[in-house]
Formats: structure tokens, C-alpha cells, sequence
């Protein structure tokens, strides 16, 4: 029989592993851009499906060390050494961004978790600083971690934001570690942006379907 | 398995603990606890209609033993799915290549000063920044030293392993369906 005290060392167990409070405490503050770090890797992973080795670059620098953002900012800012990363495919440059801010259709500005973007249009906004504007745009993804209850909101605004990105976005996608029925259901029509929900290294099958639906994005698009 | 335990004393206990430990995350999972759940309610019409049964949605509490899988799942996202994460990244960085900060184009890369170090199949550092561009305030007020950056590194396999262990203890110890 599981008693009283069975259970409150259960959880001093889990609590006091290196991996419980202690941890927490010190990675609290980044939890939401950890995740997003979690996805700009796995693209990383979808461009390596084609071959190609992505370089890992810094906007003033060799990124040693890679630092993501704290918060949305502007592709040019050498505020820190922000990293993103290049790669070529049949000659057509791409970067890999986290939270960088969009111009949208509206001229309205719109930050993307994660973003797929011509690397071209990337390079001129950092020559001649400004914002990449929508057309630039190849793939682009929200990404919410959350312990528990996906607001609804959040996949209304997404919709309404690829809604502004034009109509050159490829690829848009809504992540989370979690799932959610409705948002299941509001992702559903064909023009709506994929659901990535349970897209966590505990669920290797979704993290294939993701990183596949980047590959196969990115052949099509070059011809590669 | 048998308990000497219901699942309110359980679910009292677990969120007492995690009250001591740390009251935002205590508050964190207080919140998943108490949002409640969808359930699909069948109505049986009267007269005319009363056999097409209707059904609708209704938000209603969790039952403490719902709840305290609830609170488990929560302490998963935190405990076990955040070091995954780093690792995650940490893993698809490897295969990558460092480069130097760039203003051209990748393709004509021969034009940037070349890394001389082997750069492919090397761990990579990580930071993810804490204090933002724009952020004049910190936590602890604009005059303090604050670091401005919080480095991610990979976490052993086994720890993960050993924690996720912790948590399906946990779980059994909360899992009051019939037959366990």
C-alpha cells in the first residue's frame, strides 16, 4: 500500500534531482525561448535532409557563443551577437531566423518565433538597416511552450499575422509542446497555417513530420 | 496499488510542496489544476424531439484525480522537457559550421575570412539573452550588475532519464484508477 510518506518523498525525489527546482529556478526566465531554439534546430535538422550543412553565423561575428534573443528584434540590431544561420540551395541563399520582426502586407511590423527567410532580401536589411518585408518570407512559425492550457488566442492572432505575411509564405505553422482540440479544429481548413501540436523531443514521430514538411518545402522550391 | 491516501490529500500535498519549493511554479500548475476541462453534455428533448438527444460543451473542474495527472504533466514540461530541448538544439547545432558574421551573400562565402578551426561536428555554446535591447529595468532595479545573457548547456542523458523515472514514480503514486 502507497503511503502518505511514500509520496512526499516521491516528490522531494523529483523536486531536489538536479533537474528539478534548482534547475528550473535558473532557466524560468528562458523557458519560452528555449523552445524556440528547440525549433530553429529543428530546421537546421529539415535543411540538413537536403545535404546541405547550414552555417552558423552572428550579426558581428563568428556566434561563439550562438545567442538567441530575449525578446523580438530587428534583423539588423548588433545590440548583442544575435545568431542565425545561412544555407545555399542550387544557388538560391536562405537564413534562418528566431524573433525577428516583419514588415507585414499592412506595413504593420510582426514578429516571427522562427522564420525561414530569402537570404538575399536578409542581407540588405542588415546593409541598409530595415525591416524585411513580407515578401522576403519562405516559412514562418509560432512556438509556445506551456506547461498546461494553450490559450485560444494564440492561434487567432497567428492566423491573423500569416494572414498580412503575403502570399509568398511557403510554409506557416503553428508549434507547441502541447495539444489543444479546438485549435486542432481552428487549424483545420486547407488555407490555415499547419498545427505542429506535441512537437517535443518525447514525440520523435511529430518532430519527423516537421522537419520532412521543411525538406520537402525547400526541394520544391529550389528544384534541388 | 493501493493507497492510504485520497486524491485531494494527494493533490493537497503535491501543490503544498511545490508551494514551498517555488511559489511560481506552485502557481503555474495551481492555474493548470484549476482551468477545468471540456466535457460533452447530452440532453434528452422533451416532447416532439425527444428522441434526437442534443449535445453541447461544458467547461467543468477537474476531478482531484484528473487533476493531479494534470499536475504531473506540468512538472514533465519544466523537469524533463525543457533540458530536452537544449539537448535537442545542442544535437542539430553539431553537423553545422561556424561562420563569420557576414553582410554578403552565403554563396560568394569565399569572399568572408575564413574559419580556420574545424567547426563541423563540434558542440556549440549557446546563451539565450535575458536582458533584452530595449530593457532600461531589471529585476532587481536599473543600477544592478544583472547578467545579460543565461548559457544553455546539455544536460547528461542519464540525469534526464533519472528524472523522468522520478515523475512516473510520482504519477503511479497519483493514479487512482481501479486495478493498479
Amino acid at each position: 500500500m502507497a503511503t502518505l510518506s511514500d509520496l512526499e518523498n516521491a516528490i522531494d525525489v523529483l523536486l531536489n534531482h538536479p533537474l528539478g527546482i534548482n534547475q528550473y529556478q535558473l532557466v524560468q526566465p528562458v523557458e519560452s525561448k528555449a523552445y524556440e531554439a528547440y525549433v530553429f534546430g529543428l530546421c537546421l535538422r529539415g535543411v540538413r535532409e537536403l545535404n546541405v550543412t547550414p552555417v552558423l553565423r552572428g550579426i558581428s561575428g563568428t556566434p561563439t557563443p550562438f545567442v538567441f534573443r530575449g525578446a523580438p528584434g530587428q534583423i539588423h540590431s548588433q545590440s548583442k551577437n544575435y545568431g542565425y544561420a545561412t544555407f545555399t540551395i542550387h544557388g538560391q541563399d536562405f537564413e534562418i531566423h528566431a524573433g525577428v520582426e516583419f514588415k507585414g502586407a499592412s506595413e504593420m511590423t510582426h514578429e516571427l518565433d522562427v522564420c525561414i527567410m530569402r537570404g538575399k532580401d536578409a542581407v540588405q536589411c542588415r546593409d541598409q538597416p530595415d525591416d524585411p518585408s513580407s515578401a522576403s518570407l519562405v516559412a514562418g512559425w509560432e512556438c509556445k511552450f506551456y506547461d498546461s492550457n494553450l490559450p485560444k488566442g494564440l492561434g487567432r492572432a497567428f492566423v491573423g499575422l500569416i494572414d498580412d505575411m503575403g502570399t509568398n509564405v511557403r510554409l506557416s505553422g503553428f508549434c507547441s509542446n502541447l495539444s489543444h482540440q479546438q485549435l486542432k479544429l481552428y487549424f483545420k481548413p486547407q488555407r490555415r497555417p499547419d498545427r505542429h501540436f506535441d512537437l517535443t523531443p518525447l514525440n520523435p514521430r511529430n518532430e519527423n513530420i516537421f522537419v520532412n514538411q521543411i525538406a520537402g518545402a525547400l526541394k520544391k522550391m529550389t528544384g534541388a | 496499488m493501493k493507497h492510504e491516501y485520497n486524491p485531494q490529500e494527494a493533490l493537497d500535498l503535491l501543490i503544498r510542496k511545490l508551494n514551498d519549493a517555488d511559489q511560481q511554479l506552485a502557481a503555474h500548475v495551481r492555474a493548470a489544476v484549476n482551468a477545468g476541462t471540456d466535457v460533452q453534455e447530452i440532453q434528452q428533448p422533451r416532447g416532439r424531439d425527444a428522441n434526437k438527444p442534443r449535445s453541447y460543451r461544458r467547461t467543468v473542474p477537474y476531478s482531484p484525480e484528473q487533476a493531479l495527472q494534470v499536475a504531473v504533466d506540468a512538472l514533465r514540461a519544466h523537469f524533463v522537457e525543457q533540458p530536452m530541448f537544449i539537448n535537442s538544439l545542442l544535437d542539430d547545432m553539431v553537423p553545422a559550421s561556424l561562420g563569420p558574421g557576414t553582410t554578403s551573400s552565403p554563396s560568394l562565402a569565399g569572399n568572408d575570412k575564413p574559419i580556420h578551426i574545424k567547426t563541423e561536428g563540434t558542440e556549440k555554446a549557446i546563451e539565450i539573452e535575458l536582458y533584452t535591447e530595449t530593457q532600461l529595468v531589471g529585476e532587481l532595479g536599473v543600477t544592478s550588475r544583472e547578467p545579460e545573457l543565461q548559457p544553455m548547456a546539455r544536460v547528461s542523458a542519464e540525469e534526464i532519464r533519472l528524472q523522468q523515472s522520478n515523475l512516473n514514480r510520482l504519477r503511479d503514486l497519483v493514479d487512482f484508477r481501479e486495478g493498479l
